[in-house]
C-alpha cells in the first residue's frame, strides 16, 4: 500500500509538527517549515494535524498512487497535475490507482506540502517520523526523497471532500511582527532603530536551519556573544557581521549569538515562504 | 537562588539564572531541570538546560505562558543538596595517533609540548558535562587544561569525520556527526556519540574521561 516516488524534486522531505523532547541531547526539533499550511493540509483530508507529509522545496516532485489515495495540496504553489491536467490546492482530491501526481519548480512560495489521507507511515525515531538530515533520522531513511522510493500510505480514501478552502497569500515582502529577544538590553537604541527600518532580503544561504538576511549591518557592542542559550524557531540572532538570522525548523538547540527579538508564529510560517531576494522587515509588537 | 521567567516568543519560556559558567550553577541549572521534568507540565514540549538557563517550548493549542509561569515560580530547591548527583564517569576512548591526529603538529607547535605531553594533560582529568547542545550528542565539557588552549583554526575544515577529538580556546570536545568545523584535531573516538538506535552516552552532569587507545585497538572497537 503505497506511494512511488518517480522523480525527488529539489529537496523533499517527510515532516511531521517536530521531534520534541530530545533538545537536552542536542536534537533539533525539525518539523514543518510552513505549520499554517501543513496542519491545513492535514485538516483537508481529516488527518489529525500534526500528522506526517510531504514537504517539497522551490522544486516539486512525481509521484505515482499505486491505489486510490486522497489528498491535499497546500503551501507554495508548484503548478500540480494529475497527469496532463491541473488540479486544485486547498482542496481535498481523489488520485485514482496509477494516478500519476507532478509538481513544477514554485511560482510563488518556497515550501509546498501534500498530505495524505491516513498519514504516511515510516517509523518514528525519537518519537517523531521527521526527517533530520544531518543525522540521518527519521522521515525516508533519515534523508530526503528519492526516486523509486515507496511510500507506505493507507488503501482508503476520503468518502466525504469537504469543500475548498481560501488560499492565503504567498508574499515577496513581509512585515515579521516580533517581540522582544533575551538580549534586547545589550543593543544599543541606535543599532535598534536601525534594525526595524531596515529592509533586509532573504539570503541564498537560507535553509532549514535558518533564514538568513542581508541589509545594513547591526553594529553590536563589544560584547557580541553570550553564554550558550537556547534556540527556539524563530529566535533572530545577530551574527558578528551584524546581519540576522532567523532560527527556523532544523535550528540547533543552542547558541551564542545575541537574541535580539522573537518572531511570532504567524511569522515564522510567512517568512518560510519567502524566496530568496525577497523582502522582509521587523515590527515590534508593543 | 535567585532565577527571571521572561517570554521566549510565543511557544517558549526562558528561565535565567546568574550569567556564569561555574559548577554551582550547573548544579542549580541540573536541579531545577530535574524539578521541571517530574512536575508534568500539561503542554510543555521540550525543557533544555544549559550553562545558566533552561528553555521551555510549549504547544501554544494546549497551555500559555502566563499560566506555565505561575507553576514555575515556587519551585524551589535545596541548595545544600542540588541535585541526583550521578557521579558517572563515561570513559571516552580516544586514538591521538595518525591519521586521526589531524593537527597534532600545530597543537605541539603552538603549545610548545611534546604529543605525549599533550596527550596526557587532555587524558589526565574527567571533564564535567555542563550541557549537550549544537547538534545532537554534541557536549561542552568544562575543565580544559590552560596549556592545551589553542585558537580555532582560521579557515574551518569542510569535512570533519564523526568522533573527532578538537580543542578550540577554553573548550574541548567530541564532534557527534560529519559536520565542517574549525577545531584543531588531535585525535578520534571510535565509538559513536549519537545514534537513534542507543540510548544517550552521556548526558548533562556526566563526566567524561579521555582514554588514548593505539590504531589497532581503535580499528577493533569500531568493527565490533
Amino acid at each position: 500500500m503505497s506511494i512511488e516516488i518517480l522523480t525527488s524534486g529539489f529537496n523533499t522531505t517527510l515532516q511531521d509538527r517536530g521531534r520534541f523532547g530530545s533538545q537536552d541531547q542536542g536534537v533539533p526539533t525539525s518539523g514543518f517549515m510552513d505549520v499554517g499550511a501543513a496542519h491545513m493540509a492535514n485538516i483537508l483530508v481529516t488527518n489529525e494535524r500534526n500528522t506526517c507529509l510531504l514537504e517539497m522545496s522551490l522544486v516539486g516532485l512525481k509521484f505515482k498512487a499505486l491505489h486510490a489515495i486522497t489528498i491535499a495540496i497546500t503551501g507554495a504553489n508548484m503548478s500540480p497535475m494529475l497527469a496532463d491536467k491541473p488540479i486544485s490546492m486547498y482542496k481535498a482530491i481523489e488520485i485514482p490507482e496509477g494516478g500519476i501526481v507532478s509538481f513544477k519548480g514554485a511560482s510563488c512560495g518556497v515550501y509546498c506540502y501534500v498530505a495524505v489521507f491516513g498519514g504516511i507511515n515510516v517509523p518514528k525515531v525519537l518519537n517523531s517520523q521527521s526527517t533530520y538530515e544531518p543525522a540521518a533520522i527519521g522521515g525516508m531513511l533519515g534523508r530526503a526523497l528519492k526516486k523509486g522510493d515507496l511510500l507506505p500510505v493507507s488503501n482508503q480514501t476520503l468518502k466525504q471532500i469537504h469543500s475548498k478552502v481560501r488560499v492565503p497569500p504567498m508574499l515577496t515582502k513581509v512585515n515579521l511582527e516580533c517581540s522582544k529577544g533575551p538580549e534586547w538590553d545589550l543593543v544599543s537604541d541606535k543599532s535598534k532603530a536601525v534594525f526595524f527600518e531596515t529592509t533586509f532580503m532573504i539570503s541564498n544561504q537560507s535553509n532549514r536551519i535558518g533564514i538568513r538576511l542581508e541589509g545594513t549591518p547591526i553594529q553590536l557592542s563589544e560584547k557580541d556573544e553570550i553564554i550558550s542559550s537556547g534556540i527556539v524557531r524563530g529566535t533572530v540572532q545577530i551574527t558578528k557581521s551584524g546581519q540576522p538570522i532567523v532560527m527556523m525548523a532544523d535550528a540547533p538547540t543552542t547558541g551564542g549569538y545575541i537574541r535580539l527579538v522573537n518572531l511570532t508564529l504567524k511569522a515564522c510560517d510567512l517568512l518560510a515562504q519567502v524566496p530568496i531576494g525577497g523582502e522582509a522587515k521587523f515590527l515590534l509588537l508593543s | 537562588m535567585p532565577f527571571s521567567v521572561v517570554n521566549y516568543g510565543e511557544a517558549a519560556l526562558l528561565i535565567n539564572f546568574k550569567a556564569e559558567i561555574s559548577v554551582q550553577m550547573h548544579q542549580q541549572v541540573r536541579a531545577f531541570y530535574h524539578q521541571l521534568k517530574q512536575m508534568n507540565l500539561l503542554g510543555v514540549q521540550s525543557i533544555l538546560p544549559a550553562y545558566h538557563s533552561i528553555t521551555i517550548v510549549f504547544d501554544p493549542f494546549i497551555t500559555k505562558q502566563e499560566t506555565l509561569k505561575l507553576l514555575i515560580k515556587d519551585v524551589k530547591i535545596d541548595e545544600k543538596q542540588p541535585a541526583p548527583h550521578r557521579k558517572n564517569i563515561i570513559e571516552i576512548p580516544v586514538c591521538y595517533q595518525e591519521p586521526f591526529a589531524l593537527d597534532m603538529s600545530f597543537v605541539c607547535q603552538h603549545s610548545g609540548l611534546t604529543r605525549q605531553e599533550i596527550i596526557d594533560l587532555h587524558s589526565e582529568t574527567p571533564y564535567l558535562v555542563y550541557m549537550l547542545g549544537f547538534a545532537p550528542g554534541f557536549m561542552y565539557l568544562g575543565g580544559l587544561d590552560e596549556r592545551l588552549q589553542i585558537p580555532r583554526k582560521l579557515t574551518p575544515r569542510l569535512q570533519i569525520p564523526a568522533g573527532a577529538v578538537g580543542l578550540a580556546d577554553k573548550q574541548t570536545g567530541v564532534y557527534p556527526l560529519v559536520t565542517p568545523g574549525g577545531w584543531q584535531i588531535i585525535g578520534q573516538t571510535p565509538l559513536t556519540l549519537f545514534s537513534d538506535t542507543q540510548p544517550a552516552l552521556v548526558a548533562m552532569g556526566d563526566y567524561v574521561k579521555f582514554t588514548p587507545i593505539s590504531v589497532s585497538e581503535f580499528e577493533n572497537m569500531r568493527t565490533r
